[in-house]
């Protein structure tokens, strides 16, 4: 009878870890696939108002209400901060010839989903500048009271990138060595689109 | 949080104008300067052929020419890298290019084809498994492809020790990101010292925040009086990487400070960060919060 209870008790713990760590896995794959349209329309928003005019947002508060508007040149870098309930923002980008309407809206999509920072960030393959999208995000999973909050970060990429058999983003010259983005290993979820769960969002 | 309104915006682009007429580093006076980026560039149009250096395998004379010239060329690109722990390197680096780039542009030939130079009363003689890794640093931004810069902060790095390098003291690659590279405050203006001949001030510490009563007014003052200020920063504060209610306040980088005034209750700061110069404002809690240490420098 003891025998049996504790055979019991070993399937239920195997098949509770297995349940949370499948889900753990899946979850990236399967918030990219929900909200695909979105964050498709995110990327390309922000390329376009990028290409005419470089700038990176962030989210500074869990209201989405304050936000910090980096205006970027070849040499300087303006770090404003705005609240999003006051009229300056809107007045700020016209003033500075940023796409006003594009920016306003790029602005509602990201607070929609909980994207809390967006940039654009080069890097170099063959002593080639290349460039990719980065976005992370606030997601309810990823916080937790002992280990703090996670998030949930993607990196588009412009061409199709390798992996390894794990799915883990490769460089493409030495296919056996990880390539970091921002100091982390990335994961596939299209041979462009790829994702990481990170400890700092930018 | 509060809101800057359009007057505000024009006053800092003001500021900013101000900054961007004058030098590189606009706290860096005139008077200390020994050679031009023009001497420089004259310089590096009469080496045509450089040889492959057997002390630097894995930098190829042509690409180390390359960014000797991008010293010369664009000086604030330079020295930008990501995900390392070399911003003290960057941020002495920008005034060294400011202050004698003939002589540093020498020194970094010497360098390469002796595997070893002499800069200000420090002999550089990196180790093998540094002069081994040069050149083939990765992810990091333009620094990936700017060997000799990989060169300086690798040798720096190797040489200057202090107490946050004591567990690790030989290097290993990716090393660039760990302790190895970090640098703490006494160790940064000991490299000033060593490396110039100026007379080093600094008020701070790694853990503890100067006791200065007004900080904007004490910066303000040494923007004046001095020919360089450093910050050595709480940079987590500035630039949040994290939502947290609650962190521990360490200072974890340094930059050069090229412009501070005040404008109502708010703070205007300029200051040379990566490749850029990075302008913001700031409250004045803010700026007693981040900075733990300020470092001047004047002529001796």
């Amino acid at each position: 009878m003891q025998l049996k209870f504790y055979n019991i008790l070993v399937v239920l713990i195997a098949a509770c870890t297995f349940i949370s760590c499948s889900t753990a896995m899946k979850f990236p794959t399967r918030y990219y696939n929900e909200h695909k349209g979105i964050l498709d329309s995110i990327r390309y928003n922000y390329e376009s108002a990028y290409d005419k005019k470089p700038f990176h947002i962030q989210f500074k508060d869990k209201r989405f209400r304050y936000i910090s508007f980096e205006m970027l040149s070849d040499t300087f870098r303006y770090i404003y901060n705005f609240d999003l309930e006051a009229h300056d923002f809107a007045d700020t980008l016209y003033k500075y010839n940023y796409n006003t309407p594009q920016i306003i809206s790029l602005i509602a999509d990201m607070s929609s989903i909980r994207c809390i920072w967006i940039s654009h960030l080069d890097y170099y393959e063959n002593r080639q500048k290349k460039n990719l999208v980065f976005i992370s995000m606030r997601h309810n999973q990823l916080e937790s009271f002992f280990k703090g909050e996670k998030y949930y970060a993607l990196a588009f990429f412009n061409e199709r990138q390798f992996f390894d058999k794990q799915g883990r983003l490769t460089d493409k010259s030495e296919r056996k060595r990880m390539r970091e983005i921002n100091g982390q290993v990335f994961h596939k979820i299209t041979d462009r689109i790829c994702y990481a769960i990170t400890g700092n969002f930018r | 949080m509060r809101n800057p309104n359009i007057n505000s915006f024009r006053n800092l682009s003001l500021c900013i104008l101000l900054c961007c007429h004058t030098n590189s580093a606009n706290a860096i006076d005139d008077s200390i300067r020994i050679s031009t980026l023009k001497d420089a560039a004259l310089y590096l149009k009469t080496v045509s052929n450089l040889d492959s250096s057997i002390f630097w395998p894995n930098v190829r004379p042509r690409y180390f020419l390359e960014n000797l010239n991008m010293y010369v060329q664009n000086p604030l690109y330079a020295f930008e890298s990501k995900n390392t722990n070399f911003c003290g390197y960057t941020a002495l680096s920008f005034v060294t290019l400011d202050k004698d780039p003939l002589g540093f542009v020498k020194m970094m030939m010497q360098l390469y084809k002796e595997g070893k130079a002499q800069m200000g009363s420090v002999y550089l003689q990196p180790s093998a498994s540094v002069r081994k890794m040069a050149g083939k640093l990765k992810y990091k931004g333009v620094l990936d492809i700017n060997p000799a810069t990989q060169m300086w902060f690798l040798s720096l790095a190797d040489h200057f020790k202090g107490y946050l390098n004591v567990f690790n003291k030989r290097y290993d690659e990716g090393d660039e990101n760990t302790m190895w590279a970090a640098t703490n405050f006494a160790k940064f203006n000991r490299m000033l010292r060593h490396l110039f001949t100026w007379k080093v001030k600094a008020r701070g510490a790694d853990l503890v925040r100067p006791p200065i009563t007004d900080l904007f007014s004490y910066l303000d003052e040494k923007m004046k009086t001095s020919n360089t200020v450093f910050l050595y920063l709480n940079n987590r504060l500035l630039y949040k990487k994290k939502y947290v209610v609650t962190r521990i306040g360490v200072p974890t980088h340094y930059v050069v400070l090229l412009h501070i005034s005040k404008e109502n209750d708010r703070i205007n700061i300029a200051y040379m960060d990566g490749g850029r110069k990075t302008f913001q404002q700031i409250s004045p809690e803010l700026l007693n919060t981040i900075v733990y240490g300020v470092t001047y420098c004047t002529n001796k």
